[in-house]
Formats: C-alpha cells, structure tokens, sequence
C-alpha cells in the first residue's frame, strides 16, 4: 500500500521557439529558456493492500509524472509519498534492459538483479520464455524486438517477483489480446498476494469493469475518486463535452 | 532511546530517502550471483567476434608484457637501479592496467545500464562492483602470464608468494572504492568520461609504474606523495611479494590498508545517498 499526501511536482524543460529572421538579423541570444511544469498539483491518495486502482485523465493532465513520482524517479516539491518498497514501473517503449543480448539471456539477468538464485531462474526460465510468448525470438536481441515483443518481456521481468506496488502506464496497449489476457491473470496474483495495481490506460471501458477504485486526473489534481462505473461514466461525459 | 512514535508500521518509508548502510550491503549481498554470473558472460560476449576469441584474454597481457620487454629490455636496456627491471616493470604494467580498465568501465556504467536500472529494482552499486569483478576475472590469465614472466627473468617461488591472494584482495577492494566513486562521479558529470583517460595518465607516472621513487625523486615531500597513493601503495606490495630483493616501507603499509578499507566505504555512502538519482 502506498500513502500520498498533498503531492506537488514540476520538472523543468526547455522551451525552445522557432527564431526570426530578426533574431538571426540582430545576433540576439537565444531566446531558449526554463519552463516549469507544475505537473503534479497537490493530489492525496491512499492505496489499498490488494487494490486494484485505475487513473484516466486526458493527455497531459499528469498521470504519467504522478506515477513517475511515486517511484522516485522525478522529486517531489512538496508533500509526502510513503511506500514500503518502492513501486516498480512499467511504462510504454520503457528502456530496454540489455539491447544487445537476447530476450532468454534478459530475462535472466533481471532475475539475478532481483536477487533470484541463479538455480531457481534456469529451474523456471523454460516457464518464462513460454509466459512471455514470442516463439523463437526469444533467442535474438532485443534490439530487434518490436514494442509488442518488448512489451512482453519486460511485463514478465517486471512481475518475476511479486511486487509490492506495481505501476502500468499504458505498457499493456502494445500487446495482442491473448497477451493482455494473460498479464491480467498475473495482475491478479499479484492482487491476491496483498500487492496494489495501479493501471493508467485510455482504455477506460476496461478500467471501469476490472478496478476496484478509479480516479480522474485533471489538470494534476483528483477531480472525482471512488466507484469505477460513476467515475469513467462522468469522465467520459466531461470528453465528450469538450 | 525509545523507538519513534511511527514504530507502528516499521517497514514504511517516506520514498526518496537513502536506505540505511547495513539495509543496502543487505541488498546486494543478496544478489551476489549477478556480479559473477552477468560480468563473466560480458566477458565471454566480448571476443566472440573475433577469430581467436577466448584467447585474446592470454593474449592481451601476453602482447603487453612482450611489447614492455622489447622496449624496456632490449632496446633501451634500462635496469633504473632495480636487479629485475624486466620483473618490477611488468608487475607494476599489469596491475595498473586492470585499475585503468576498471575506472574506464566504471565512469560509463551507470549510463550504460541505464535500461537495466529503470527496468528492475536493485541496489545500483551492483553495477559498478560486477565491473570490478569482471576485469577482476579478465586478470586471471594475466596473473598466469605474470607468474610466467617472473619465471623467465630469474624469480624463483618464494615463501612471500603465499601472500599473493592478500595483494589481489587489497587490489580488490581499492578498485571497488575507485570504481563506485568514479561511477557516480561519471553520472553526475559527463565530462569525467574524458578526463578519466588524464587523470589516470597522471596516476601512471605517480604510481611508479616505470621506475622506482626513491631512485629519481629527492625531494622528500613529493616522495611522500607515493606513500599515501593508493595505487602505489598496491604495486610496491605486489613487488614485495613476488620480487626477490624489494623493500616495502611501513608508511606504505599503513595508507595501503587504509585506502582498502575507506575508499570502498566512501563509494558506498556516495552511492547510499545518490540511490534514487540514478535511472533519470
């Protein structure tokens, strides 16, 4: 479970604008500069052991800097994010572990990384490579591999152990039906096993009927929280308005 | 003290906030098996591509010592007031080598493995220590080479040489403190990828690498400069071991010890407290 309080976050990016002929003309200096973004913008949330909780929004309302911050990976302005591990985060065209070696060779790398005996992971890697479900090419690089195929392995090394709190931002939308189904079951292990889910996907039909809780995002803060059905219901209502 | 208020729920924490020390060698205690197994297959991935493959890890330190022979020994016949000149050079050549190999790999590492650091939760000083250890493996032939090259220039067994796995050990642990420290210097700052080739270019000459201090160097302060350098402190000790007529100074002992211990607790804590920087 996870406890977050009054969240703040920015980040910093440059704001780069096409120059003119003047400026070029006039030799003026760039007129490159800072733009913060207050992305994330006091939100207060509490997860639930064995919850599975889902986060629509529009592009750009946060979402993805809400989960970022929840992993530590961005810091945070103000406010508090407590956790007893650290969430893991799955997220679209994620990083490629090791790109130049194979798919069976990465899985056992992130196994090891994960503190897994080497002996467990060659007892269980057969199981793996047939869970993640990409035939042969498994056994080639995955520099190769197409973001379906990526998708796959890193779901699989993401969830070799059952996470406390595990964060998907999207990283389902690339993978084929069968797959999705099959993610979802270990969604559910990792649910039974006390872990929280928590799913950002603009596929809010299935958010609405696989969640236990969702939330919207607007503009970095929580506009509604609370029954899946309502919550998806009026979101999609505001969309369709605007 | 009386535990805190918060001892309710103990395994929470607030996120960004560095592990504790005994926590985090905990954590990469556990994954022991990846800083053998995964630097030992990149080193076998290494030389794949060539024709003579797994030999070029022989090769490599054979072709060092023979081109440092051909220079050092026959061409400028040099002994710089050392009975094994051919001996002390090749010692000081090899063991250098693998600190330099070991900073090189070190400065990148974190940058390199960037994909592996936002895939999978571990402790991130496991990527430098498996950088050690897989140049540390790389040596083992070079140790082979070593042994046979002391051979050939007179050096017979000795009972000193019994303490050769305490000069590899010692070795060891300065090279997991350089490789931590310059890992995370390397992440902060780019730039360190280009000056590491200087800094340790300079080190080369500071080290005794090529000559003896105490011969070419009379003033006292600069000499005492080599007795608190670690890398010096590494090659006298492994000259005192394997050479027959070296002396090694109590001073050097003492900082040599010193480094082994402090440089890799300083690594740690530089990594301890940069933990949730890394993988941005």
């Amino acid at each position: 479970m996870a406890i977050i309080e009054d969240l703040h976050v920015s980040y910093r990016t440059y704001h780069d604008p096409k120059r003119g002929i003047r400026q070029l003309a006039t030799r003026s200096k760039s007129p490159r500069r800072h733009t913060t973004v207050h992305a994330v913008r006091g939100v207060d949330l509490t997860l639930h052991e064995g919850e599975y909780f889902g986060l629509v929004g529009k592009n750009g309302s946060g979402k993805s800097t809400l989960l970022s911050a929840m992993t530590g990976l961005l810091p945070i302005d103000s406010g508090s994010v407590r956790v007893r591990s650290r969430p893991r985060l799955l997220g679209i065209g994620g990083a490629a572990m090791r790109p130049g070696v194979s798919g069976r060779q990465n899985l056992l790398i992130g196994g090891l990384a994960v503190g897994i005996p080497k002996r467990q992971m060659d007892e269980q890697l057969d199981e793996l490579v047939a869970f993640v479900g990409i035939g042969d090419a498994i056994d080639r690089p995955i520099s190769s591999y197409s973001s379906g195929m990526r998708a796959r392995l890193q779901f699989t090394v993401a969830t070799l152990t059952a996470p406390d709190i595990l964060l998907v931002d999207e990283a389902l939308a690339v993978g084929d039906a069968s797959f999705k189904e099959r993610a979802q079951d270990r969604i559910g292990q990792i649910l039974g096993s006390a872990g929280t889910v928590v799913m950002v996907s603009h596929n809010v039909e299935d958010l609405a009927h696989r969640c236990d809780r969702v939330g919207w995002l607007v503009e970095g803060m929580i506009k509604e929280i609370g029954d899946p059905e309502t919550v998806v219901e009026a979101y999609l209502a505001d969309s369709a308005g605007s | 003290m009386t535990a805190p208020a918060d001892s309710v729920q103990p395994q929470f924490v607030e996120l960004g906030q560095a592990p504790t020390l005994s926590r985090y060698l905990r954590d990469l205690w556990s994954r022991r098996e990846f800083a053998v197994y995964v630097p030992y297959q990149d080193l076998r991935f290494q030389n794949m591509h060539t024709a003579l493959g797994q030999f070029w890890h022989f090769l490599n330190p054979a072709f060092t010592v023979f081109v440092y022979y051909v220079i050092f020994g026959l061409v400028l016949e040099v002994d710089r007031g050392v009975s094994n000149y051919i001996g002390f050079l090749i010692i000081g050549v090899l063991l250098y080598t693998v600190t330099t190999r070991i900073a090189g790999d070190a400065v990148n590492t974190m940058e390199r493995d960037a994909g592996l650091i936002r895939s999978v939760e571990f402790p991130r000083a496991l990527l430098p220590i498996s950088a050690v250890n897989g140049q540390t493996m790389a040596f083992v032939p070079a140790l082979a080479i070593l042994f046979g090259s002391l051979l050939l220039t007179g050096e017979r067994p000795s009972v000193k040489w019994l303490l050769t796995p305490v000069v590899l050990l010692v070795h060891y642990m300065v090279n997991v403190g350089f490789a931590l420290i310059f890992a995370r210097l390397g992440f902060g700052v780019r730039d360190m990828s280009q000056l590491i080739t200087h800094i340790f270019r300079l080190m080369f000459y500071a080290s005794g690498v090529l000559f003896l201090p105490e011969r070419f160097i009379s003033n006292p302060t600069l000499l005492k400069l080599f007795d608190v350098n670690p890398l010096y402190g590494v090659l006298a000790f492994g000259r005192w071991v394997w050479l027959d007529d070296m002396a090694m100074r109590g001073t050097v002992v003492f900082f040599l010890v010193l480094w082994a211990v402090v440089l890799p607790v300083v690594g740690i804590v530089l990594f301890l407290r940069a933990e949730y920087r890394f993988g941005k």
